[in-house]
């Protein structure tokens, strides 16, 4: 047998052992290795470097391994309730930043106005006015979905819930609804997703708190949605 | 669908927590023999099962069975492994650093070569696989754990007939490292 049916048939031997031939060309070559010694001994050669790798030793996955897994992986629920994500430790905060925000331009800017002080004078000025922290609760603390780990939550402003059921669901607050659904509607174009998540309302009057519920768990969704992508993107790299 | 590993995947999309466990249970073994043969140490990849399972985890929601699910997890897999071999080796810097010359950063994998093409000699078919360039090594290793030349073709971002090249090219130069090796103890 000559060193041309070596050369002819040689890139095909791993593939034979991988049974990765079509069969035409698998024929060939199982003809050409019953009149090939050489073709043979190529093949044992390659035989034996794929037999020491599957006979390679590996350790079982340790208990160790297993708890550390478990431990990620209860974390990541943890992370992932409602009562815990990034934005809801952040919410009072902004919501005190919003508030104070609010304060200023309604009486801030009416006291500096002395035309405005009787317009003042005849809307109902809130029990909670003298600070901005004594403002209606954040929702996401009245929520059914505020946190469960006392200790885990940033220091809330104390509020009272009958201040915060009676607070109207503002024109803000519709905006705020508009553009997180422009927002899961551009990431959804942008990856395919099929879905847009919509926000539902439960009523045609909904409170501030169910408002801020829904758009709470809007945003939620879309910090998930983004981390996946980051992971996703990367996989896509490789 | 056909695919029980798809399902526990949309399962665990679901919030059902006892399809990560059957999950762990049927991939945490042979995800571990491939991290370790990749990166050719037992502790790095234990490390890198458990971030497979976490990347695992958090794209449960968005999961689309459109891939074979051992495809799309050994995907995961080396690209947590591809990422660790070209972590810089914080000790090489150091030693670099200390020598007051230029810093160069080598990734682990060509440190894992650098130290590999030092020793003269090689001792066992692991210290042979750890000679086999990164891409070779990574098909070889995906076909050994029974993916076929179009999912790692897939995986890796070429054709199938590179694949057949690649894995014939890394199979036969194992195999000379092993008749090196088989010379040397006869």
């Amino acid at each position: 047998m000559s060193n041309g049916v070596l050369r002819e048939f040689e890139a095909d031997l791993s593939a034979y052992l991988d049974d990765e031939l079509p069969a035409e060309r698998r024929a060939e070559l199982e003809a050409a290795l019953r009149a090939s010694s050489e073709l043979r001994e190529e093949l044992a050669r390659l035989s034996s470097a794929q037999r020491a790798v599957a006979e390679l030793a590996t350790a079982a996955p340790s208990e160790l391994l297993r708890a550390r897994v478990r431990r990620a992986y209860e974390r990541e629920l943890a992370e992932k309730a409602p009562g815990r994500s990034g934005w809801r430790r952040a919410a009072p905060a902004l919501a005190a930043a919003a508030a104070a925000a609010l304060v200023w331009l309604v009486f801030g800017t009416e006291e500096e106005d002395g035309r405005r002080l009787e317009t003042a004078a005849r809307t109902p000025e809130p029990a909670t006015s003298a600070s901005p922290m004594a403002l209606p609760e954040p929702a996401t603390s009245a929520s059914p979905m505020a946190p469960s780990d006392p200790a885990s939550a940033s220091p809330a402003p104390t509020l009272d819930p009958s201040t915060t059921a009676a607070a109207p669901p503002s024109a803000e607050v519709a905006q705020i609804e508009r553009e997180f659904a422009e927002v899961l509607a551009s990431e959804s174009e942008l990856t395919g997703a099929h879905e847009t998540p919509t926000i539902e309302r439960a009523g045609p009057e909904p409170s501030a708190v169910a408002v801020a519920d829904e758009a709470d768990r809007a945003i939620v969704e879309v910090l998930d949605f983004l981390e996946t992508l980051g992971d996703l993107s990367e996989s896509g790299r490789g | 669908m056909g695919d029980p590993d798809a399902e526990l995947m949309l399962a665990l999309g679901r919030g059902d927590g006892g399809a990560f466990d059957r999950l762990f249970g049927r991939w945490a073994p042979p995800l571990l023999r491939y991290l370790e043969r990749m990166v050719g140490d037992s502790a790095v990849a234990e490390e890198l099962v458990q971030e497979s399972f976490l990347r695992l985890y958090r794209a449960r929601e968005r999961y689309e069975p459109k891939a074979k699910f051992s495809t799309w997890l050994y995907t995961i897999a080396a690209n947590t492994a591809r990422n660790e071999l070209r972590r810089p080796f914080r000790r090489h810097l150091h030693e670099v650093a200390e020598e007051g010359s230029e810093l160069t950063l080598p990734s682990r994998a060509e440190a894992v070569d650098v130290q590999a093409a030092q020793r003269e000699e090689i001792h066992d078919v692991s210290d042979a696989l750890v000679r086999l360039p990164e891409r070779q090594r990574e098909a070889l290793l995906l076909v050994a754990e029974g993916l076929s030349y179009a999912e790692i073709a897939e995986l890796q971002g070429t054709s199938v007939s590179a694949t057949k090249a690649l894995v014939h090219r890394s199979r036969g130069k194992l195999a000379q490292h092993l008749d090196e090796l088989g010379g040397r103890e006869g």
